[in-house]
């Protein structure tokens, strides 16, 4: 029995902190920060992807120490999930539409589009952290947890119990693979699969990767072309005789040795439901690599190990073979609770994770296992920094790093839009086009496809513009239409819409200036000068109000206050 | 003194895209870059998955290496292994072996595809990096509508996502390009022409006020600056509206023809084309035979295009303007297993194009497909005792930039690996 020598914390119950016990962080004088009322704004496009209301502005302009209120109240919202989707999804890379990774469409996947296989299967292990978090359980369960989420495609092809008629819902393989969180999904290694002969490294390093942030080829690593690659009986030698190789591979292949029981090789689907996983073939590792499972220094798989913490006095972890074990010695590594930090603080800022503060990484890592593991307290306490709130910089050095303009996401562009006016746009009546990349325009707009696209965008360039453009007519069309027929109104606000008067539409204005762009401005305010002569301009061109209204709601949907938060 | 990325663009939609390249060029540009030669435009094709360089750019004997059926054969000095069943290979070097310079040797130093992709593209190791189409695009090509086009899959913008555009993976960008229906300007968003000039002056006075406040510098300013450049660059875009079929980009040779078009008319200055040929075999090896030959019938018409369209100097033509680097992120084992050959750590590829020196082959490897040290500047081998060095993707981007025109000492902190310059 070997002892993890680390320095984490393993129990999980601990006195969560309240957070108004924080110590609050200095503020940097050459740093010009947001206004409370945009700080919420960015705030709630960060957790929800969605702007905030116009009351909720109001509040916190009145009373500034309502923004943590109001933050609890976003992170108890429904949209929140998406947001916890789309930070896993960059740091896991799951959601890929390759042709290679997609499940063929027959059988009991007859009729399904491949955009909606690929999206179903590969959210599987992002449903289920999603699951975790929205309960507010602790972020280890994700690698702990005796259950998966399926909706009625990823049941179908995996044989997984389904009661709803669409929807997610918990489910359990009973394959024997035990309770390991997202370690124990098929979707994740449906993503990551592994040629016959690399006996699974390179899904332990996505693993390695996205939930310890330790990314094994990030090291200085001198290949040896004296050994014959392509020989599994010369590899099998050279990583651990061979100096050069060793070095990584005695941590590599026995992290690797987990997953045997996973297929390895093409995905030749013959039918559904389909087994990826089998348990027959755990133990296959012996007569491949000839390393036994086992955790960074730590073997699992022969006998219970015991995991201690650094800590004196800290209760030893029990650490069962297999997946399960896996999935415990991941949660007990410290790593583990940094690297989360690391992805949300990132994602949350659009910050690379490399340009973080480690001083304010530290601090977010300790309290956040201190509080027990809880993301939403990890948000919150992000999100409630002056590090989140910055907005410029007095320096010239100093702007040039600092991240003072946010720009949406595309799924945040489609939330948001779809929040504010009610369109939402689907293709092929199902397909998220700002989800997609066979049918829509993730990549386009900045996002990632997960496989070759793994860097989000963070700035405006001509497709993403031209995407912006497109889907902000297309909202702007549609919420007109229906606000100028309807008595409930989505964008406007009430009053006589088809009103030319210069009163009249001011007070749109001021409206779709605190939707659109969480501004609060009056009737009078100088600042709709823009949108006022826009809408002269369009009736003057011979338009009427409609066309009018559509234009200026499109200008406001796309305008870069709007796009970048 | 040289105009600012958005003067250029803004005086390039002005006056209209196929003068805006020449004009760039007599603008300055070129006249801080006189150490380096003409600014050249740069089409990289990525061989994604492995290519087994011994079944044609670098021969290998049997005793050495598992090799497919055929022989060597020499083409104005350059010693490739063809075979009838490769008929492709043979003609491409029949043609255009004088505008070619092969480069054996590139190290690689590692078996991961994506990792391996990053490197010879980027010659670094960072995702946030450019890569090379990017860097060249962003240096002397960003006054053009889309400096960089991407119409393969791998490619890395780092700092300059302003000037790239991707095509999609099924070639969605002419979805955005219809005009959206009732617009007679071509607006994108069925707007009259009159109403998309009101859009833009709405635009621009929400980037004025942005600029006097938390846009002012640094960062903040880039974003602003980049939300203006996009959407001028968007427009312009609408108005050339010719980027294939939806769906043709998934082949090399529909690429080909939207990327010589892009070139052409000074669309872009740099394109990243994909095979998306499957080269990444293992067991099944034999099947680089097909994929040479149908990579090489592309390269043919690509180069006989090149040389058939005009220049932009009256009386050349484009392939005394473009660089073509064909490059795969990794090699494929000297020996197999089974029928397989797996990653290999060392590759080879090619450059052809303006400046090249034709018809000569770069650096070396070992009989067992090893890097060896060589003189950077000449391709000779060179014992690093006597300062000679194991040709890495960094060395050899460097010299790439360098062919094209740009400063390699910008970006790279390592000497250029020029030898294949004329």
């Amino acid at each position: 029995m070997r002892v993890l020598v680390a320095g984490a914390t393993f129990g999980l119950m601990m006195v969560a902190m309240g957070c108004g016990d924080r110590a609050e962080e200095p503020r940097d004088p050459d740093v010009l920060y947001l206004p409370v009322t945009a700080q919420l704004a960015r705030a709630s496009m960060a957790i929800r992807g969605v702007r905030p209301s116009i009351s909720d502005l109001k509040v916190v302009k009145e009373e500034p120490a309502r923004l943590g209120p109001f933050i609890d109240l976003y992170l108890s919202s429904a949209e929140l999930g998406a947001t916890i989707r789309a930070v896993h999804n960059e740091a896991l890379r799951v959601k890929t539409q390759h042709v290679n990774y997609t499940p063929p469409s027959f059988g009991a996947l007859e009729g399904k589009s491949p955009s909606q296989v690929t999206a179903a299967v590969f959210d599987e292990p992002l449903r289920l952290i999603e699951d975790v978090v929205m309960h507010d359980r602790p972020y280890t369960e994700i690698v702990t947890a005796d259950y998966t989420m399926a909706d009625p495609i990823v049941a179908a092809a995996w044989g997984l119990p389904h009661t709803e008629k669409n929807g997610w819902e918990k489910a359990k393989y009973e394959d024997g693979r035990g309770a390991a969180g997202v370690l124990a999904t098929n979707g994740l290694f449906l993503r990551y699969r592994s040629t016959a002969f690399n006996y699974n490294r390179g899904r332990a390093n996505a693993i390695s990767r996205g939930l310890l942030c330790h990314d094994f080829l990030e090291g200085e690593i001198h290949l040896d072309t004296k050994i014959n690659l392509a020989d599994p009986a010369v590899v099998s030698r050279a990583v651990v005789a061979n100096p050069s190789c060793a070095g990584c591979h005695q941590t590599l292949d026995p992290l690797a040795s987990y997953f045997f029981g996973y297929m390895a090789g093409p995905l030749n689907v013959s039918g559904y439901p389909f087994a990826l996983y089998d348990g027959k073939n755990v133990g296959a590792w012996a007569n491949a690599t000839g390393r036994a499972p086992g955790f960074f220094g730590v073997e699992t798989e022969s006998s219970e190990s015991t995991l201690r913490g650094a800590d004196e006095g800290a209760e030893p972890v029990v650490v069962q073979s297999g997946l399960p074990g896996l999935g415990k010695a991941i949660a007990a590594d410290p790593r583990f609770a940094r690297c989360a930090v690391l992805h949300f603080a990132s994602y949350l800022t659009e910050t690379p994770m490399k340009e973080l503060s480690v001083d304010w990484v530290a601090r977010l890592q300790e309290d956040f296992v201190a509080d027990g593991y809880s993301i939403k307290k990890l948000i919150r306490d992000i999100v409630m920094s002056p590090r989140f709130a910055v907005a410029a910089h007095a320096q010239r050095q100093g702007a040039e790093r600092l991240v003072g303009l946010q720009k949406a996401r595309p799924q945040q562009l489609a939330t948001m839009i779809e929040a504010l006016t009610g369109y939402a746009w689907r293709g092929d009546g199902e397909v998220e086009m700002l989800d997609d990349d066979l049918l829509g325009f993730r990549v386009l707009a900045g996002g990632i496809d997960s496989y070759y696209v793994t860097e989000p965008v963070h700035t405006m360039n001509a497709t993403s513009s031209l995407v912006t453009q497109r889907l902000a007519m297309a909202a702007a069309a549609f919420a007109v239409e229906h606000d100028l027929t309807h008595r409930e109104r989505r964008l406007f606000r009430d009053g006589d819409l088809r009103s030319t008067k210069e009163r009249d539409v001011r007070r749109q204005l001021a409206h779709l200036h605190g939707r659109i762009f969480s501004e609060l401005v009056g009737d009078d305010a100088a600042e709709l000068g823009d949108e006022l002569a826009l809408f002269r301009g369009v009736l003057e061109d011979g338009g009427d109000v409609e066309r009018a209204w559509i234009l200026v709601v499109a200008a406001m949907l796309s305008d870069l206050r709007a796009v970048y938060f | 003194m040289r105009a600012s990325r958005r003067e250029l663009l803004r005086w390039g939609a002005a006056t209209g895209v196929a003068a805006l390249g020449s004009a760039l060029w007599g603008r300055g540009v070129t006249a801080t870059r006189t150490s380096l030669g003409p600014a050249r435009r740069l089409i990289v094709v990525l061989a994604g998955g492995g290519v087994d360089t011994t079944y044609a750019i670098d021969p290998k004997e049997p005793a050495y290496a598992d090799v497919p059926a055929g022989a060597v054969q020499q083409f104005a000095g350059l010693d490739v292994f063809c075979d009838v069943s490769r008929p492709n290979v043979t003609r491409f070097f029949e043609k255009h072996a004088a505008v070619t310079s092969i480069v054996r040797g590139i190290s690689t130093d590692a078996i991961n595809h994506a990792e391996c992709q990053l490197r010879i593209t980027t010659g670094s190791r960072e995702s946030t990096r450019p890569d090379l189409c990017a860097m060249v695009a962003h240096e002397v090509g960003r006054a053009m509508p889309v400096p960089y086009l991407i119409l393969g899959d791998v490619a890395f913008t780092g700092p300059y996502a302003v000037s790239a555009a991707r095509v999609g993976a099924t070639n969605q960008l002419i979805e955005l390009l219809d005009d959206g229906g009732g617009g007679s300007a071509g607006s994108g968003i069925g707007a009259s022409a009159r109403e998309a000039e009101l859009l833009r002056r709405y635009r621009e006075a929400s980037a004025a006020r942005a600029r006097a406040v938390r846009g002012a510098q640094g960062y903040n300013r880039a974003r602003v600056e980049d939300f203006v450049e996009g959407m001028e660059r968007a427009e312009q875009l609408r108005k050339l509206g010719r980027f294939g079929k939806r769906g043709e980009t998934q082949a090399l040779g529909a690429q080909i023809d939207v990327a010589l078009t892009a070139l052409q008319q000074d669309v872009s200055q740099a394109v990243m084309l994909n095979t998306r040929m499957g080269w990444d075999t293992h067991a099944e090896n034999f099947r680089q035979g097909e994929l040479h030959e149908a990579m090489f019938g592309e390269l043919t018409r690509l180069m006989d295009e090149l040389a058939r369209r005009p220049g932009r100097a009256v009386g050349t033509r484009m392939i005394d303007d473009t660089v073509v680097a064909v490059l795969s992120e990794l090699g494929r084992t000297p020996r197999g297993y089974m029928g397989g050959k797996d990653h290999w750590p060392v590759t080879s590829g090619m450059i052809l194009g303006a400046g090249v020196m034709g018809g000569a082959v770069i650096g070396a490897t070992t009989p067992a497909a090893e890097a060896i040290a060589m003189d950077l500047s000449t391709g000779a081998a060179l014992d690093a005792s006597a300062g000679g060095v194991k040709p890495m993707y960094s060395h050899l981007s460097a010299g790439i930039l360098k062919l094209c025109g740009v400063d390699p000492g910008s970006y790279f902190e390592v000497p250029a690996f020029d030898a294949f310059v004329a």
